[in-house]
């Protein structure tokens, strides 16, 4: 099992109030979050969030690395479609380069800036909801709300075999690299065949696997109705409080942003 | 009564393999019957059957008097739990409870009784403490004790295995014969057991029917099934090692061995207590 990357919060907050705080607060307060940064034209605010969820990692020292680790992937993406941008827009052009004369225009780069940033304090906001609760506690909380319980069940099946299936994939590479499936020797274009039939194999695999625990469902009585009930009790009053400073702060912010900014 | 009855059971895949060809089998209530056959041998097939997972070509099978069919699937599904031989094919839901759950909450049963009935099937099979656990964090011998309190959640009368000790460790392995044991003596649960292990199979049954391409063999207690022991090496099968060696230590050695041949650890010690006592009875003699 590759443990820590999957294993998807830092269940050892144990007391603390970022960790208790009931799923559905924090849902709310953190999508709230994420419309107001994505939607903010000020890479200052932004950069508000960003620096506020940082603070909150280093508070309630949540690994630091676990919390990067898992910001990196969606960053790789950001950078790409950033660094498109200011070669695609704006009128003011600053600089031309030497090699094909890509025009590099100032709204443009002021437009990735501001993409870029918004996107990681999105990122980053979203990554602390998910490392402070445990995906049952999501589930339970998306499930108050009345998401559709197909959406719900496929992802807690999603949650559940994406550690079988990267157990698979681990095994296949090693069996691959025990045969010098990937040694220096080989073309890289040999390489990457060899990395595309584990994909082959993983998807053949998954869609037996997939036959054999919908037999397993059957056999249990299961005639396609939803798959989990999630329940989810009363709120305390207290993290409705909570709840309600957050929200409020949120919404002041935007508010000062349009008057002032 | 009878539990599981099978009539002149053929079965045939969509691809045109012969899995089962005129299977004649009778398992009484309470029974724990072994499926023994090498890799193959329509084990998997026959016990699918039982839960109505696959229905006959032709023939017939009938689980508790009634025979399996579209209408009574519910009841057949309700009284047959069928314990699948990889666990993560079985257990699927992201917690131990909510997979355990999963089975009752098929039934219809209101939510107190599903909850009772999952604190109830996880007390048996010892797995209380894991509970809020997603599997993931399990052993594989866990996982496999889960999947297990899954069907017994739903209250069955039979319990199907197929290869209960697959890559299990030992203890897990006793873990899981100690458990199946108090099933069947404790709530009376009728056993059947398909598997290739043949070491488990006398501790975990008292009949035996030896599957082979698709064809019911012998059928009869351990030790009668274990006196065919030619029969048994032409299927690529072979005796407990148990029996292995009191096999030689009677053919090789001439020992007075009583037939049928000691299969489990018990069995030989008595048979090696018997055998002290005859020659300290000839020495005395003499």
């Amino acid at each position: 099992m590759q443990g820590h990357y999957l294993e998807l919060y830092a269940d050892h907050l144990g007391d603390t109030i970022i960790y208790k705080l009931d799923p559905r607060v924090k849902l709310i307060c953190a999508i709230t979050a994420i419309i107001a940064v994505l939607f903010t034209p000020h890479w200052q605010i932004a950069m508000l969030f960003l620096a506020s969820t940082l603070i909150a990692v280093a508070i309630y020292k949540i690994p630091l690395r676990l919390f990067m680790r898992r910001m990196l992937y969606p960053t790789y993406i950001i950078a790409v479609i950033s660094a498109i941008q200011p070669f695609t827009y704006g009128a003011t052009l600053i600089y031309k380069t030497p090699l094909f004369s890509l025009p590099i225009y100032l709204e443009g780069l002021h437009f990735s800036f501001l993409i870029f940033t918004r996107c990681m304090a999105a990122i980053a906001v979203l990554n602390l909801l998910v490392i402070t609760t445990p995906v049952m506690d999501i589930m339970r909380a998306l499930a108050w709300f009345r998401v559709p319980s197909v959406l719900l069940d496929t992802a807690l099946l999603m949650f559940r075999y994406i550690f079988v299936l990267s157990d698979e994939a681990e095994r296949i590479h090693r069996a691959q690299e025990a045969r010098c499936g990937y040694s220096q020797k080989l073309s890289y274009l040999r390489r990457l065949r060899n990395f595309g039939t584990l994909f082959g194999v993983l998807l053949v695999r998954s869609y037996e696997r997939a036959v054999k625990v919908g037999n397993a469902m059957i056999s249990r009585g299961y005639k396609g109705e939803r798959l989990f009930v999630l329940k989810e009790a009363g709120i305390p009053l207290r993290h409705v409080l909570y709840g309600v400073v957050i929200f409020t702060a949120i919404i002041l912010l935007i508010l000062i942003e349009w008057i002032l900014l | 009564m009878k539990a599981i009855e099978t009539i002149n059971l053929s079965f045939t895949y969509p691809d045109g393999t012969k899995a089962l060809e005129n299977v004649n089998l009778t398992i009484e209530k309470g029974e724990k019957v072994a499926i023994l056959g090498p890799n193959g041998a329509g084990k998997s097939t026959l016990i699918y059957h039982f839960n109505g997972l696959l229905m006959p070509t032709s023939g017939k099978v009938k689980v508790l008097g009634r025979e399996v069919s579209k209408e009574n699937i519910d009841f057949i599904r309700q009284k047959v739990g069928l314990v699948f031989q990889n666990p993560d094919d079985q257990v699927f839901a992201p917690t131990v409870f909510q997979d355990v759950a999963f089975g009752p909450i098929n039934l219809g049963l209101p939510e107190d009784e599903v909850k009772r009935r999952v604190k109830w099937a996880l007390e048996v099979m010892e797995l209380n403490e894991v509970e809020d656990k997603p599997p993931h964090r399990l052993s594989h011998g866990q996982k496999k004790r889960v999947a297990i309190a899954g069907v017994l959640a739903m209250h069955p009368e039979i319990i199907a295995l197929d290869e209960p000790t697959a890559n299990l460790d030992p203890k897990a392995v006793s873990k899981i014969l100690e458990l199946l044991l108090k099933l069947n003596k404790e709530l009376n649960a009728t056993l059947i057991i398909a598997t290739h292990d043949v070491d488990f199979v006398p501790l975990c049954s008292d009949k035996v029917c030896i599957l082979n391409r698709g064809e019911l063999i012998l059928e009869g207690s351990p030790g009668e099934v274990f006196s065919n022991t030619e029969k048994l090496r032409r299927m690529d099968l072979r005796l407990p090692r148990i029996g292995h060696l009191f096999e030689i230590l009677k053919v090789r050695d001439n020992l007075p061995i009583e037939n049928p041949l000691p299969l489990t650890i018990g069995e030989a010690r008595r048979e090696i207590h018997r055998l002290i006592k005859h020659k300290t009875s000839i020495n005395n003699d003499l």
